[in-house]
């Protein structure tokens, strides 16, 4: 419990602290050549080396100009191409379920639900996709918190990149609630919060230390940063007297909700359609976290933009990038290419991978291209926008980046090449050498361990036997 | 700009409006009150104050300014005049439509507010085009209490200024669809340690005395705010705050004895209840009259079966009639709002009067529904939300256009033309303008060939005479038009109308439509005469014939129905021996040619082609290579050595673009006129460029040009005719754009073109090519083509019956003979100039096609019922729109009405072939169509409007 708690409020020094325990091996340097160099944040680089010390990017340059560490350990060659990855900026796959029954459960957390060895993880990294955010799925109303990974390793704590990153929420309606009752839950989440926090408020004037003893009862220790009271931080509403209560004798149920309120914590507020976007943007308005909201919006919802980019938030396009519709005036059908959409409005915004690891972001990207937004904007969707989103130090490649690199045979974004070698924070993660399945599938190599099946014997083969 | 667009857009808007806008414009550069619209109509319904005639809205702000006859229209406001037929009403107010809402979790959740589930973004159209301005927005259905009502309007880009009122009635109900009980127990799954296993769920009332017992616990709750666990969390705040808001309660009830109950339940608690559906309400008329409890009719959904047994209750539609008689307060709502002015006709039955339905769906929905300070209404300060109509809206009006916020929200034209557009550009006809829809009711509907339907409507529709009848369909948005009788365009058999003066005899060859101009001022006024189709004939006669042409003066594109319709011969009888030569060696020769012709085509459909040999084959791949080089494929075949080299040289250049030329252009203006564009398609010949050009600043109408592209300088020379006179185009292309003038007369366009599209891709070259080969180089065995001869042609025609000869022939042995000529060569004349007919009338019945008469004489009565059709003519130019006053004056001397009217339309058109598109009321016909204030082709009767190809022909300035 203890570990866990700490887990939760220092994500970024346990993260630190996690990376040099699950991955021992990025001690060593780590030197990736390569013909080409795709920085994603100025010039391409012809035959340049990338060095890699303790997990991030050390130095990047033209081969020859750039200082070798003197222990050599390294990748690639002339022939590949380096480019920083992709990173997932939103997926709910790779988890055992992606969704609870409950309404309103922000004390869940993705992490008891994440299987390592998921095939999605493998085929990410086949795909060249560096980090993914791991969110709940949309049959929610408040859903449960999040985390951002890297897709390898085989416990949770060695994927982990970011421990508790986001909290999902929808404005779509759950499965089994129409739009106004989804309406009226999500607002109710609130309300039952503040009650909840007058409530005990309220008893703790009335009969001093009752939250604290509550929370001793409950078995929760009150000790350190738990056990001070502080003033409620949130800008649209606030509990008066809220300081009088240790942190640690909250509600577990409340409080992920309340670091909300505050502004703490960052949501992932899903909308299938545009009348979806009003409600989510309202709710996170009258709650104060809209500066902490990203929405997740699928291409349909595009005459909501307009909305979103009032609002100045950040949007995760989800799936197909075309919203298709019949024009009431003409009956002629009329396509919506999304991603234009919001590149006019000057929306920021990241791609998500279609259906399956096959229409992953690589070819998200190329099929934005083929529909008319400009290459460089659509490889920013898929790199430096969902880790600019996301806060991550990853998605370019330049010095005090994270050491994530994609070793291509070709292009990034062509049909025909593919990922030789994968590392992630300095660690060689993956090479396709050594990918089974891989090689066969596209060579048709025999697993090991496996025997060929016996050839069935055709009519022919009998009467020759004749 | 766009005031000038918007104010020739209004129909009708005419002469007022220009006058208007003359004022704007002659008033010194002062800003005109932008904000300001004044609309017209022949009536305005206000509902609320009555019907005002001829009366004017004003709007600014998007509110009603003023309302009434002879307002003055401040300096410089836009007017929009939609006539004297147009009838402008409140927009429909729908006190009941879904918006996608479900049924909510709980038999009470007065805290849903409707307003979460509704779909802002949602398309307006088919509200807007039903004339629904404002509706209810249901929370929930099938529950006691669904939850919170709003209104709002149907259309608009700001979310906030759309909610009329977020809160307006709490919505439930008490009939069989709210009854419909979940259970005690729903228990969530699975259960975990975080969830409980369930809370037990209230039952919900099965009866009806349940569900009024619910209702007077929920009463009871909203007095003391005590929250009761079996009703769930918040019904009772909720409650409290629906009491507070002083809402009333939209209950739906069915029944007779739910009626009843609803409207003692509201009598007993004094709570404010409507009663919503209310379908058998009839009995309880007196309870709710007694009780004060008004009600909202929702037309049950009809089209369905209702079941047999004997209390099945099929729909009683006259019970809005029975409760307003009975003194209740009756709005009436459809299941589908769209469909809220049909439903309401319905719901007139039983004698419910044009404006009281009309009421009860506009001011009376709005009164209950608390909005009534908003809409509902025509009357100052209200919103200008409101709705314009072809007629009375309970009579037969159709949504012509709606009005919200005092903005144009729907114009149907506007869409009809989008949608054309975007049809037309598909076909590559985007230059045609746009015809409106028109329902012509008449005492009298003349059809042409004898026929009256009496009274009759016809339908004119894109162009087309789309259906007559006694009851036509009635499209959105068609425009009605009363009158006392319609009768066909008038067709002038012999004109010279379009020759301007000319007396030239043209070759039999030339082609008569390079000298066709599309409609001036003159076209305009003979058609407004009457006078819409006219067949164009030369002023002189030849010895080889002479062509003529039918076509439309005034129309401005499709003019030309046929050409040559009529080839004119003289028989020449003052001098015997040579009477009748021209025509028999004419005749002869024309067999010659024709017998040539059908042996080919006799000989070609024996012939096998042989199978083609492999040589052949190769030629043609390369052929198809050459096709990339376009013009090329063009050149000399046999000089091929040239050619290789030629293309070697060329191929450089070309590279880029085979064909640089053809294809839809928009050209800008150097001198700041308006944008103009032009369409080049390939010639019949190499270099050969045809095409036509749009400019408003060179001519008024669609200019048609010839001319030629020069590939080596990249120069492009044509012409053509234009309203305004000849209009020369040149222009050279550098860099895949046009720099050139365009010029007419004095008016010189500097402009730069870019290319739109290319319609014409050089694949469709490849379809005709073949055929050209073919000829060039006949293969063995195959039947030799004879030469085309255009002169030929028409004669050859005219045996097939297919084209019209003309003789002019005037005495009775003349008349006999040229007959009997004629019929050795099996064709039926039409003489022109038979002075001696009568005599003969009985021998040549049958044998000729008909006669063409300057004017009715005391003989034509006679020519008619021996059954040789009759066509009047003119011989003049503008001098034409007398015609139909010379067959009224042939019927006063004597000659029957209609024997007259057959001669100027249906047997005109049928005898020169034209009747496939003119000379009737006729299905599929071009529209046409004269309207006249009295009997047609009598002396006091006035042509009051006329349409030709669907357009009506306004008098010029």
């Amino acid at each position: 419990m203890k570990f866990k708690d700490l887990l939760e409020f220092t994500p970024f020094a346990t993260g630190a602290l996690l990376t040099l325990m699950a991955l021992p091996a990025t001690a060593q340097n780590l030197v990736i050549k390569a013909g080409r160099i795709v920085t994603m944040t100025g010039d391409d680089i012809e035959n340049g080396v990338i060095v890699i010390e303790e997990g991030r990017i050390k130095a990047i340059g033209k081969e020859g100009e750039v200082k070798l560490p003197w222990s050599d350990n390294t990748i690639g060659g002339p022939d590949h191409v380096a480019f920083p990855g992709f990173v997932e900026a939103y997926s709910n796959r790779g988890m055992d379920r992606a969704n609870e029954n409950i309404d309103v459960a922000p004390f869940l957390d993705i992490r008891d639900s994440v299987d390592p060895v998921a095939y999605y993880f493998e085929d990410c990294l086949r795909s060249g996709i560096t980090t993914v955010n791991l969110q709940q799925g949309w049959n929610c109303v408040v859903g449960g918190k999040g985390m951002i990974v890297r897709p390898h390793g085989m416990t949770v704590e060695e994927m982990m990149v970011r421990p508790t990153y986001g909290l999902k929420m929808c404005a779509s309606p759950k499965s089994g609630k129409s739009r106004s009752t989804q309406a009226q839950a999500l607002r109710g989440a609130f309300t039952d919060l503040r009650l909840y926090l007058e409530d005990i408020v309220r008893k703790e004037r009335d009969q001093r230390g009752y939250a604290k003893r509550e929370a001793l009862f409950q078995g929760k220790d009150l000790d350190g940063e738990k056990a001070e009271g502080k003033a409620m931080g949130g800008s649209t509403w606030k509990v008066d007297g809220l300081e009088l209560i240790p942190r640690g004798a909250l509600d577990e149920k409340q409080a992920p909700l309340l670091r909300v309120v505050e502004g703490k914590q960052t949501v992932f507020f899903e909308c299938m359609e545009a009348m979806d976007i009003d409600l989510a943007l309202s709710v996170a308005k009258d709650n104060g976290f809209l500066d902490k909201t990203i929405l997740v919006v699928t291409a349909s919802c595009w005459r909501g933009y307009d909305a979103i980019a009032k609002a100045g938030v950040p949007v995760i396009l989800k799936g197909s990038l075309m919203a298709t519709e019949r024009d009431p005036y003409s009956g002629e059908e009329i396509e919506k290419f999304a991603p234009e959409v919001l590149a006019e409005k000057g929306i920021k915004f990241a791609l998500t991978s279609a259906n399956s690891t096959t229409k992953s972001l690589w070819f998200q990207a190329s099929t934005a291209i083929g529909m008319g937004l400009d290459r460089d904007a659509a490889l920013k969707a898929v790199t430096t926008a969902p880790a600019e989103i996301l806060g991550l130090k990853t998605g370019s490649l330049a010095p005090g980046q994270l050491g994530n690199v994609v070793l291509f045979t070709g292009d990034p974004l062509s049909m025909t090449s593919l990922v030789d070698h994968v590392v992630l924070e300095g660690k060689h993660a993956y090479d396709r050498s050594t990918d089974k399945r891989n090689q066969q599938l596209l060579d048709g190599a025999q697993p090991t361990g496996t025997e060929a099946a016996p050839e069935e014997k055709t009519d022919d083969d009998v009467n020759e036997d004749k | 700009m766009k005031l000038i667009q918007r104010i020739l857009r209004a129909p009708l808007a005419g002469a007022s409006a220009l006058a208007v806008l003359g004022t704007v414009l002659g008033a010194s550069g002062q800003p005109a009150p932008a904000d300001v619209v004044a609309i017209k109509a022949g009536t305005i319904l206000t509902v609320e104050n009555g019907t005002i005639e001829n009366g004017t809205i004003l709007v600014s702000d998007g509110r009603i300014q003023a309302i009434g006859v002879d307002l003055a229209v401040p300096f410089g406001a836009k007017v929009e005049d939609y006539g004297p037929d147009a009838v402008i009403a409140p927009g429909f107010v729908s006190a009941y439509s879904d918006g996608g809402a479900r049924a909510g979790r709980r038999a009470a959740e007065p805290r849903l507010n409707a307003l979460d589930a509704y779909d802002f973004y949602r398309e307006s159209y088919s509200y807007l085009r039903a004339g629904v301005t404002s509706t209810y927005v249901i929370p929930g259905r099938s529950r006691l209490i669904a939850g919170q009502g709003a209104v709002v309007k149907t259309f608009g880009d700001d979310k906030e200024a759309r909610i009329l009122k977020r809160f307006a009635a709490l919505s439930g109900a008490i009939d069989s669809s709210a009854r419909n009980t979940p259970g005690y127990w729903d228990p969530p799954i699975p259960a975990t340690v975080d969830v409980g296993i369930g809370y037990a769920m209230a039952q919900l009332p099965k009866t009806t005395m349940g569900a009024i017992l619910g209702l007077e616990e929920l009463v009871a709750m909203s007095k003391s705010g005590v929250e009761d666990p079996a009703w769930g969390p918040d019904v009772a705040s909720g409650m409290k705050a629906a009491a507070q808001a002083k809402v009333p309660w939209l209950i739906g009830a069915i029944e007779e004895h739910e009626v009843r109950a609803l409207a003692e339940f509201a009598k007993a608690n004094k709570v404010p209840v409507i009663v919503d559906k209310a379908h058998a309400a009839k009995g309880a008329a007196k309870a709710l009259a007694d009780a004060g409890v008004p009600v909202i009719y929702r037309v049950p959904t009809w089209g369905r079966d209702y079941g047999k047994d004997e209390d099945a209750r099929w729909p009683d539609f006259s019970v809005p009639a029975a409760l307003t008689k009975a003194g209740v307060k009756v709005a009436i709502s459809s299941q589908s709002p769209t469909r809220i002015l049909f439903d309401a006709k319905v719901a007139s039955r039983g004698g419910l009067s044009k404006d009281a339905a009309l009421r009860a769906i506009t001011l009376t929905p709005a009164e209950l529904l608390g909005v009534a300070d908003r809409v509902g209404s025509l009357k100052a300060g209200k919103d200008a939300d409101f709705v314009v109509l072809t007629g009375h809206p309970l009579a037969g009006g159709s949504v012509v256009a709606t009005w919200m916020n005092g903005e144009l929200a729907l114009d149907p034209e506007e869409q009809a033309r989008v949608r054309r557009e975007t049809r037309e550009e598909e076909q590559e006809r985007a230059f045609r303008a746009p015809t409106k829809t028109y329902v012509i009711q008449a005492d009298e509907v003349h059809v042409g060939d004898g026929t009256v339907h009496a009274p009759g409507e016809v339908l004119l529709r894109g162009g087309k005479i789309a259906a007559v009848g006694r009851r036509v369909p009635r499209p959105a948005g068609a425009l009605t038009v009363k009158t006392k009788a319609v009768m066909p365009g008038i067709i002038d058999a012999r004109s010279f109308l379009g020759l301007e003066g000319s007396s030239r005899v043209p070759d039999l060859g030339f082609d008569l439509t390079q000298i066709i101009s599309p409609g001036d001022r003159v076209d305009q006024r003979v058609a407004l005469g009457g006078v819409t189709t006219v067949v164009m004939t030369p002023r002189g006669s030849s010895s080889k014939g002479s062509p003529s042409i039918a076509y439309k003066p005034a129309a401005d594109s499709s003019q030309v129905i046929s050409t040559p319709t009529t080839v004119e011969l003289s028989w020449g009888g003052s001098n015997l021996f040579t009477a009748g030569r021209v025509v028999e060696s004419a005749l002869a020769k024309a067999k010659e040619y024709k017998d040539k012709w059908d042996k080919y085509e006799a000989d070609m459909a024996k012939w096998t082609p042989p199978a083609p040999e492999i040589p052949r084959a190769k030629k043609k791949a390369t052929d198809e290579e050459s096709d990339e080089d376009g013009e090329e494929a063009k050149d000399d075949e046999s000089d091929k050595k040239k050619k290789k080299k030629k293309k070697k040289k060329k191929k450089g250049e070309e590279e880029l673009e085979p064909d640089p030329v053809t294809g839809r252009w928009i050209a800008d203006a150097e001198n700041g006129d308006a944008k103009f564009r032009f369409l080049l398609v390939p010639g019949k010949g190499s270099g050969d460029i045809e095409g036509n050009v749009r400019s408003a600043a060179v001519s008024s109408s669609l200019v048609d040009l010839t001319g030629s592209w020069n590939r080596e300088e990249r120069t492009l020379m044509a012409s053509g005719l234009g309203s305004n006179g000849w209009v020369q185009l040149e222009a050279k292309l550098e860099e895949g754009k046009f720099a050139g003038t365009l010029t007419a007369g004095s008016t010189k366009v500097d402009f730069t073109a870019e290319r739109k599209s290319k319609d014409y891709p050089v694949a469709k070259r490849t379809v005709k090519r073949p055929e050209k080969t073919e000829a060039a180089k006949p293969v063995k065995g195959q039947p030799k083509q004879p030469k085309l001869d255009p002169r030929m042609e028409p004669f050859k025609h005219i045996l097939e019956g297919k084209r019209v000869l003309v003789l002019s022939v005037s005495n009775a042995r003349d008349i006999l003979n040229a007959v009997n000529t004629c019929e050795k060569y099996g064709v039926k004349p039409v003489l022109y100039r038979a002075s001696g007919l009568y005599g003969v009338r009985s021998q040549v019945a049958g044998r000729i096609r008909g006669v063409l008469e300057s004017s009715g004489s005391e003989w034509t009565e006679g020519l008619q019922m021996e059954g040789i059709p009759v066509a009047f003519y003119t011989n003049r130019e503008e001098g034409a729109i007398d015609l139909p006053l010379m067959a009224a004056y042939a019927i006063d001397r004597g000659l029957s009405p209609d024997g007259a009217l057959r001669a100027l339309t249906a047997d005109t058109a049928a005898m020169l072939n034209l009747d496939h598109r003119v000379g009737r009321i006729a299905q599929g016909l071009d529209a046409d169509i004269l309207a006249l204030d009295g009997a047609p082709l009598m002396p006091e009767t006035s042509i009051t409007r006329a349409w030709v190809n669907g357009r009506e022909i306004t008098a010029h300035e």
